[in-house]
């Protein structure tokens, strides 16, 4: 009984361990377990869903990461995100996705190649750019299990993000 | 070239018909950090010429700036009102417009930088693109209203169909995630607060040869309530005050109006030339 006991309380004590703490989201634990795509010129980026669940109807919301594994600080250009941010979403087999009005506004902007709102912003090494998009572009069927990922093209960078799998409700 | 300069006059005619005059003792531009008496130094390049990389033939590129100085700007205008509530509903619902007047504001809106650039923000200085960069910042005056100030940007280019003149507020799309904000500025992410100076690098890929970009932006500061801003409920009150005009313009000629500009010139050189020879 009390092996059984000891037990259940090693066991309580590794989940407490591994749990993030609440409100660390994007903590180094977190950051360090997250997939990320293929390093390019000192960047990776990755995409994670941060809804559980997606419904059909529903916006998505994907946290998307680039860091710095260089030794040197890099710049990167914050162009209000869709501009130099391709999404990408296939299904599972590779079909591609039709995408809604906001969808298609979004890639018509990325693919003029302008830019309006442009800021440079540096990544020290080792920091982590975090941030939250809600994703509106396409229509997405119940049931259907999809692949999604998230390119930054800025010039002659071509940064690819980890692809995320997931089934709409 | 015909369809180029009546865009170039639209869109002047459109920048000046929107500035209303500004009143006495309103917001005050200051461009003396960046002029010095009105030559261009480091912070002020009024135009940039290159010569264009292939798959061009070797003709040049001009960025002009447009106004050559930022104006002011009165209120805001007509266009730039039209293009908000056409398209506050699906990029910053329920937030609602006050209109107030630069005569609002006390303060100092200093332009420390407006330069025409070759280039884009990630690679400057080189490549088949053009742009323009601008940075300001605002001193607030004791007798400012008493809301928290940021900016809120207006821009009309020639990107439509055919060249034809589109406006929208700046970003679009919006990318704001937490609340669907009208600023220029987000309050959202890491390292970027809606008191921040203002800075904006534009640019467009030249991809055609003739090509003609024009870009004209109305940059206005805004006050707000902060409590209203990612407080979980989508909207608020946006005050609008006075600001500024400022842009740029990207030609390559047609190769025709190259070889008689070039021409014209060797004429005037020879011209002067002569001039200075003096009576034979």
């Amino acid at each position: 009984m009390i092996r059984i006991m000891l037990l259940i309380a090693a066991l309580l004590a590794v989940d407490v361990m591994a749990a993030p703490p609440q409100g660390a989201q994007g903590s180094n634990s977190q950051i360090e377990r997250q997939e990320w795509g293929p390093a390019v010129r000192g960047l990776q980026a990755s995409v994670s869903l941060a809804t559980t669940v997606p419904t059909q109807g529903e916006p998505i919301t994907v946290q998307y990461r680039i860091r710095n594994i260089s030794g040197e600080p890099i710049k990167i250009v914050d162009a209000g995100f869709w501009p130099n941010h391709r999404i990408d979403v296939t299904t599972v087999d590779g079909m591609l996705v039709s995408r809604t009005t906001a969808g298609k506004d979004a890639l018509r902007v990325f693919l003029s190649g302008d830019r309006r709102k442009t800021v440079l912003r540096t990544l020290m090494p080792a920091e982590v750019l975090d941030d939250a998009q809600t994703i509106t572009h396409f229509e997405l069927r119940s049931g259907v299990r999809y692949r999604l990922s998230i390119t930054y093209v800025e010039g002659s960078v071509e940064l690819k993000s980890n692809q995320v799998e997931f089934t709409v409700r | 070239m015909f369809q180029f300069r009546v865009v170039c006059a639209a869109i002047g005619l459109f920048a000046t018909a929107s500035a209303y005059i500004m009143p006495a003792h309103a917001l005050i531009i200051d461009e003396t950090a960046l002029t010095d008496a009105g030559e261009p130094g480091t912070d002020y390049i009024p135009f940039v010429t290159f010569n264009l990389d292939p798959p061009f033939p070797p003709d040049i590129a001009t960025v002009t700036l447009i106004p050559g100085l930022p104006q002011g700007i009165a209120a805001f205008s007509k266009a730039a009102l039209a293009t908000y509530n056409n398209e506050k509903g699906a990029q910053f619902p329920d937030w609602n417009l006050a209109l107030g007047s630069a005569a609002d504001l006390h303060g100092v809106l200093t332009i420390d930088t407006y330069q025409a650039r070759r280039g884009t923000a990630q690679h400057e200085g080189v490549g088949n693109a053009g742009g323009a960069f601008l940075a300001a910042h605002y001193t607030r005056a004791a007798n400012d209203p008493t809301l928290s100030l940021t900016w809120l940007q207006f821009f009309t280019d020639n990107t439509g169909p055919g060249g034809s003149l589109v406006s929208h507020i700046d970003p679009n799309p919006n990318d704001d995630t937490k609340e669907k904000l009208p600023f220029y500025w987000r309050d959202n992410e890491a390292g970027e607060k809606l008191s921040d100076p203002f800075r904006d690098r534009p640019s467009d890929p030249i991809t055609s040869d003739p090509f003609f970009r024009s870009v004209a932006f109305q940059l206005y500061l805004v006050g707000y309530n902060p409590l209203e801003v990612n407080d979980g409920t989508q909207g608020g009150t946006v005050t609008v005050y006075g600001g500024a005009n400022w842009g740029y313009q990207i030609q390559v000629p047609e190769p025709n109006s190259a070889i008689l500009f070039a021409s014209m010139l060797v004429v005037l050189a020879f011209v002067v030339r002569v001039a200075k020879r003096g009576p034979v």
